[in-house]
């Protein structure tokens, strides 16, 4: 107990790097997801093929790999990153492509009838999407969405494997330093329990909150 | 009765392809203001997609339709102005699900028309007053019945002062016992001298309100007859048998 | 196969049914739609041929890094991790399917003492990060009486597999309930209105009928526990991904070998993600 104590400014900082890569990893994989899923159903061939192409890649590959292929990958073209930078962007591409679905979903859950609807009484493409479709597909995202944030405060746990220093990493380089383990285990461990609680609780509140009556 | 002498509607070699699928095959027809035209024939006739092509919900590769005296344009803005005075009411209802009722009868006059907030939602009260369901402006679609949801569906098209009423199956989603409701106000509407094209298997509100039937099979119009002609002495054998298996 | 390569290039608008957010195009926007399609190639083409030129600045294109792939010594390797990923995820799969169904029943039955244990063990192995589980296991394994004296790999697969079996069964769990919840009353109602117990009612009625409507998700999660095999690098274990990094490390050729990984990868996985979608697509019939 003393010893978490003593070390609670690192395994704080540790909790935060967490927090910081899930939800700017998750804010990246949102704006990335959104255009890709506008991409997938464009009337455009070619883009449709590279939202096709990028959900299946991503959906397909493990996030530790893609983090690997950022972090020893990307500096042998020359781009230089931090390790965090690695973590960062490798989370926010595949989250992207969890996004992208999700969106889609939505989308799907509309009905064609009233986008119909909403033809049919004169609204025009812009009016029909602003009015009538997005707001309910965005409705019907949000659980999904809900999900995912929930998901990625555990997936960024692997961003440890390139020494970046989130909660995990820094309760097993503390227990390393010390030649104590329990006490930062246990400390990762609540610390998990408390980011899934709350978690889930905003994604119950928040599809509560938008849900489409039908 | 109608003035057949100044068309509303002019339909000219219209024929439409699902594919390889001839599913619209060079049908003419002219609707007359202020006239019912009732469309009837068998299911996979063409009747719904002749309905739809009207309104251009559905395309199609050959043909003209005019519209009081204006081809359909193609897309765009131009084509949402002609919808906006083509009136059309769905199978399915197709109520936007996430706006109250209000709002869906509000919607078209406020984002279409321009009205302000106040004279749309006036005009909007007086219409679901006047189809029987001013008491659930309030509610959401889900919450109302089949046939509620219909009328309000009705009173949604209404508030775009349109100068011709589509209704494709309005009935055919309904329960037995909330067909009436709709077809009550469909009569009063047409009664009142709105141009109407129907298509149903209400074979009474065909003969009580329509002052043309158009009997479709495989993508013709196969007949065009008055009510009382057309179910008491078709021409046609198709007709013939279609009549002797529904009533 | 053709499934599979049909659904990774599924690049259909939208099927019958389903919103269509464009109107079919009039002659002007299939005029735009086609300067579209020819400005963004040009802008793809563009895109791909800086990154082409990117590796053949850096020399990524030089071909002592791509020589080790044509040796089949490498393949071997590489493949022979592929073999032990598979492995991991069957027996994690096997093990975290059983645990879930026994979860997602207890949970939903009446006793107390069932009831509530399958309730905290669910909430707490689903909130906790597989990263932890795993460390944690293998840290813990060798000190546990019983279990002591083992080989490291063994150490690294047991932990490896514990962990995603502890995760994946509450996760499986919760996809069985949701199945069980999506049946209708009248199911269990008429299973016992014939005389069978409770029990047998959820095994030879329900569970059955729960199952095939949990398949899709099921497999979208399997896709994911096969993925999650690759958190086996955190204890050293040797699957296919570590073996990448090893043929990375080992010829200096990171980039190479990960494309390799990568398609081996994306291969195994579409093919349970791909199964998911078609299953998805003929329920949703």
């Amino acid at each position: 107990m003393q010893i978490v104590l003593d070390n609670l400014p690192r395994l704080l900082r540790g909790l935060g790097v967490t927090l910081q890569l899930t939800i700017g990893g998750f804010l990246i994989g949102l704006v990335i997801g959104t255009i890709i899923a506008v991409f997938r159903v464009s009337p455009i061939k070619p883009l449709r093929v590279l939202g096709a192409g990028y959900v299946a890649a991503m959906v397909n590959s493990p996030l530790i790999f893609l983090v690997f292929v950022a972090y020893y990958g990307l500096p042998k073209l020359g781009a230089l990153l931090t390790n965090f930078q690695c973590a960062l962007i490798a989370v926010g591409l595949y989250i992207g492509g969890y996004v992208a679905e999700a969106v889609r979903s939505g989308f799907n859950a509309v009905s064609n009838g009233q986008a119909e609807a909403a033809r049919a009484i004169g609204l025009t493409f812009g009016q029909t999407l602003t009015h009538v479709i997005l707001p309910q597909a965005l409705r019907s995202s949000v659980g999904p969405l809900a999900v995912l944030l929930n998901a990625n405060y555990r997936n960024v746990a692997v961003a440890g494997i390139i020494g970046v220093s989130e909660v995990v990493k820094a309760g097993s380089d503390l227990s390393d330093e010390t030649a104590k383990q329990y006490p930062f285990f246990v400390f990762s461990f609540l610390a998990f329990m408390v980011l899934g609680f709350t978690t889930a609780a905003f994604a119950g509140w928040l599809d509560n909150r938008v849900a489409v009556k039908r | 009765m109608p003035d057949l002498t100044k068309p509303l509607i002019v339909i000219e070699d219209l024929n439409k392809w699902f594919g390889d699928h001839h599913v619209l095959k060079e049908v003419d027809l002219q609707v007359g203001s202020g006239e019912v035209v009732v469309v009837i024939g068998p299911s996979g006739s063409g009747k719904s997609t002749l309905c739809r092509c009207i309104n251009r919900l559905e395309r199609f590769q050959k043909g003209v339709i005019t519209i009081d005296g204006r081809t359909l344009p193609e897309e765009g803005k131009g084509l949402a102005a002609l919808r906006a005075d083509v009136g059309m009411v769905f199978q399915s209802f197709n109520l936007f699900a996430h706006k109250t009722i209000l709002d869906n009868v509000m919607l078209g006059p406020l984002k279409v028309r321009g009205m302000s907030s106040v004279d749309a939602k006036a005009k909007a009260m007086g219409l679901l007053e006047r189809v029987g369901i001013g008491d659930k402006a309030a509610r959401y679609p889900a919450e109302l019945s089949g046939g509620q949801q219909q009328r309000a569906a009705i009173a949604r098209a209404l508030a775009m002062d349109p100068k011709v009423m589509l209704f494709d199956e309005p009935t055919s989603a309904l329960d037995p016992e909330m067909v009436n409701e709709v077809l009550d106000v469909m009569l009063e509407l047409a009664a009142q001298g709105m141009t109407m094209v129907v298509v149903t298997h209400e074979m009474g509100f065909a003969r009580s309100a329509a002052h043309r039937v158009v009997f479709m099979d495989d993508g013709r119009l196969v007949e065009i007859a008055t009510p009382a002609e057309f179910f008491d002495n078709p021409k046609s054998d198709r007709a013939r048998d279609f009549l002797s298996k529904i009533l | 196969m053709a499934t599979l390569s049909s659904w990774l290039l599924d690049v259909k608008p939208s099927r019958a049914g389903e919103l269509q957010i464009n109107e079919e195009l009039g002659p002007r926007g299939r005029r735009r739609a086609l300067i579209g399609t020819a400005v963004v190639t040009a802008i793809l083409a563009a895109g791909l041929a800086w990154v082409l030129r990117r590796f053949q600045v850096k020399g990524q294109f030089a071909p002592e890094l791509w020589r080790p792939f044509r040796q089949w010594s490498i393949w071997k390797f590489l493949l022979l991790g592929l073999g032990q990923t598979m492995k991991a995820a069957g027996v994690a799969f096997v093990f975290a399917l059983g645990l879930g169904i026994v979860l997602a029943m207890w949970r939903g039955s009446s006793p107390k003492r069932k009831r509530i244990p399958a309730t905290i063990f669910t909430e707490v192995f689903r909130a906790c990060a597989l990263v932890l589980l795993i460390k944690f296991a293998f840290f813990q394994l060798p000190k546990t009486p019983g279990f002591r004296g083992w080989t490291l790999s063994k150490y690294a697969f047991v932990s490896l597999v514990l962990g995603l079996t502890l995760y994946y069964s509450t996760v499986f769990a919760e996809v069985i309930r949701s199945g069980i919840r999506s049946l209708p009353k009248g199911q269990s109602e008429a299973a016992l209105a014939i005389g069978l117990t409770e029990p047998r009612a959820m095994r030879l009625i329900i569970l059955p009928q729960a199952l095939r409507r949990a398949l899709p998700n099921l497999f979208t999660q399997a896709a994911s526990l096969l993925k999650d095999t690759s958190l086996g690098v955190f204890v050293t274990y040797s699957e296919l991904l570590s073996r990448a990094k090893i043929v990375g490390e080992y010829g200096s050729n990171f980039l190479q070998s990960f494309v390799v990984a990568g398609f081996m990868y994306i291969f195994v996985v579409a093919i349970l993600t791909s199964t998911a979608n078609r299953l998805q697509k003929r329920q949703a019939r």
